[in-house]
């Protein structure tokens, strides 16, 4: 079954990544 | 007398929290999460993972560095860090027990791992130059990649480790770990956690940016982030995503109460704590996400479905890799990410025994490694010789790294909710804090994250505990002997193996907390 990344799963995976670097940059911010 | 240790300290900031990321960051983030995450919904299982994190890693992970550093105060061993929670009494003896034997026990299995990833990678560099296996059947790769790995790690039969060079590697990694825990925990642990982060960041991302840059790696990346939204309906999928949590951030190891509790009350805790699980999170889901499951599906789809750990990344993993254009270096690459996560993590795993040692008995750090040297290798020997099916590894795994880390998270949930009170606790993370905790947490704490807690350890027992306790019985075993594929032989020997881990366990619990009541009465005065 080789449909790609569908959009749910762009999204899903985007907002992942988007989640834990946020997190990240806030903290070092914070640091800072 | 006095401890004859010149005073540790932490040097920086930075080297803390690095220490702690370091610490969590470990094969788990590249192995376990995907591997979970790919059997349990795809994208889908992000939504229980997230919520396990904001309900069960933040508040587990900040309780830790508050307790850690409130037990700072009296000392830096387990025992003296729950003797400012705890009377002088059974708990304080049991909890410190097992806050000293899970970390030192996980080391005896753990460094094992750690030499296959160094034996990997020197042999995959080694081999840098020569073609890989591009174009052969993928099935074949894959079942010479499994003999390979049966081979080196004495998966075959007992004793058979002893004959592969695994053991120089084994050999090298322990007096590493030994050589790193004796320079100290500035000098020591700190320095390598500069040197490794950014090194572990570097091999992640040339990895990252060569898988991506496959033909048809959008395949790979729907397998692992589609989401199958019916998943959500199973209970297993949040009990695994909730597990995932506990495991990749190392709650629970009573590793990071001793790390804050050289942390005073002019440092921060609270940012410093969400920084270290934050940075974990972003390996586990940027590299652990992106690398190894959507590689696995371009190249092995429908040649496997085998998602544990060491399936996907010491078979899986070796032989695609055999398939790429310059695939030795790309896995040498690999394996050196592996092995980096790993020392990172074996190395802080040995501490809470050493301040133990040290601080109650007042050993030099010499005596104190001396003995934890021989102690733990002499362990680590039987884990090596009874190695078929890698069994008396993943009993010790089952009762040390599962069963006693969610007992003592438990316990100091417990006291921090319970016992210190989270208010006095959110008061307590205040003093030299850059990110207050909000007041919600306080609920959270309280009542949440223990129910959350003892419902995983629940649904966990009642899925594998049967099963480990019948694979202790000879008779069972012998009698279901063809289920397991093997011989009546075979199965009364594993049943022996396992039987005798399990009270290996069991004696060593017993003698630290022999060892824990006279640690107290030696230093009664601290408590006084």
């Amino acid at each position: 079954m080789n449909e790609g990344l569908n959009p749910e799963g762009w999204v899903i995976m985007l907002t992942s990544i988007g989640i834990a670097t946020f997190l990240c940059i806030y903290c070092i911010r914070k640091f800072m | 007398m006095s401890n004859p240790n010149p005073k540790e300290r932490w040097s920086s900031r930075l080297g803390v929290i690095l220490v702690v990321a370091s610490c969590a960051i470990g094969l788990g983030n590249f192995l376990r999460f995907p591997g979970q995450a790919a059997k349990n919904g795809g994208g889908a299982f992000m939504i229980p993972y997230l919520v396990g994190f904001v309900f069960l890693g933040i508040p587990v992970c900040l309780s830790e560095w508050v307790m850690g550093r409130i037990g700072g105060k009296r000392g830096h061993s387990s025992r003296a860090i729950f003797s400012a929670f705890l009377p002088d009494g059974f708990a304080l003896r049991i909890s410190s027990a097992i806050a000293i034997i899970i970390p030192t026990l996980i080391y005896v299995y753990y460094v094992f791992i750690e030499s296959w990833c160094l034996a990997y990678a020197v042999d995959f560099f080694s081999r840098a130059g020569q073609a890989a296996h591009h174009g052969m059947d993928i099935k074949q790769v894959v079942a010479d990649s499994g003999l390979r790995f049966e081979t080196m790690t004495g998966a075959k039969a007992n004793g058979a480790a002893l004959g592969s060079s695994i053991i120089w590697f084994l050999i090298f990694c322990y007096l590493l770990n030994y050589f790193i825990v004796y320079r100290g925990i500035a000098k020591g642990l700190e320095k390598l956690a500069k040197i490794a982060a950014p090194i572990l960041f570097v091999c992640s991302s040339v990895l990252l940016f060569r898988v991506l840059s496959l033909d048809g790696i959008m395949n790979g990346l729907g397998k692992m982030w589609n989401p199958d939204w019916n998943a959500l309906a199973k209970a297993d999928v949040w009990v695994a995503a909730a597990g995932q949590i506990f495991f990749s951030l190392s709650v629970g190891f009573g590793i990071v109460l001793v790390f804050t509790s050289y942390l005073t009350e002019n440092d921060d805790v609270t940012l410093s704590g969400l920084t270290a699980a934050s940075l974990n999170e972003f390996v586990e889901i940027v590299f652990g996400g992106m690398i190894t499951i959507p590689v696995w599906f371009l190249f092995l789809a429908g040649s496997s479905s085998d998602f544990s750990t060491f399936s996907l990344g010491f078979t899986a993993l070796p032989a695609i890799f055999s398939q790429m254009p310059f695939g030795n270096i790309f896995a040498g690459i690999w394996f050196t990410t592996l092995f980096i996560a790993a020392i990172t993590s074996s190395v802080t795993m040995l501490q809470p025994a050493i301040n133990f040692l040290e601080e109650d008995f007042h050993l030099h750090r010499r005596y104190s490694s001396a003995i934890l040297f021989v102690f733990t290798a002499a362990l680590t020997a039987g884990i090596v010789y009874y190695s078929r099916d890698l069994l008396a590894l993943d009993y010790t795994d089952f009762w040390v790294g599962t069963m006693l880390i969610y007992i003592l998270a438990t316990i100091q949930v417990i006291i921090y909710g319970w016992v210190i009170g989270p208010k006095k606790g959110r008061e307590e993370s205040e003093k030299g804090a850059l990110w207050s905790i909000p007041k919600s947490f306080d609920f959270v704490i309280k009542y949440i994250t223990p129910v959350i807690l003892i419902l995983i350890l629940a649904v966990f027992i009642s899925q594998n505990l049967t099963e480990y306790i019948n694979k202790m019985s000879p008779e069972y075993m012998q009698m279901n002997a063809a289920k397991y594929k093997m011989t009546p032989a075979e199965a009364y020997e594993n049943a022996t193996v396992a039987r005798s881990v399990f009270f290996v366990i069991l004696a060593i619990l017993g003698m630290t907390f022999v060892l824990v009541h006279f640690g107290i009465k030696k230093n009664r005065s601290t408590y006084e």
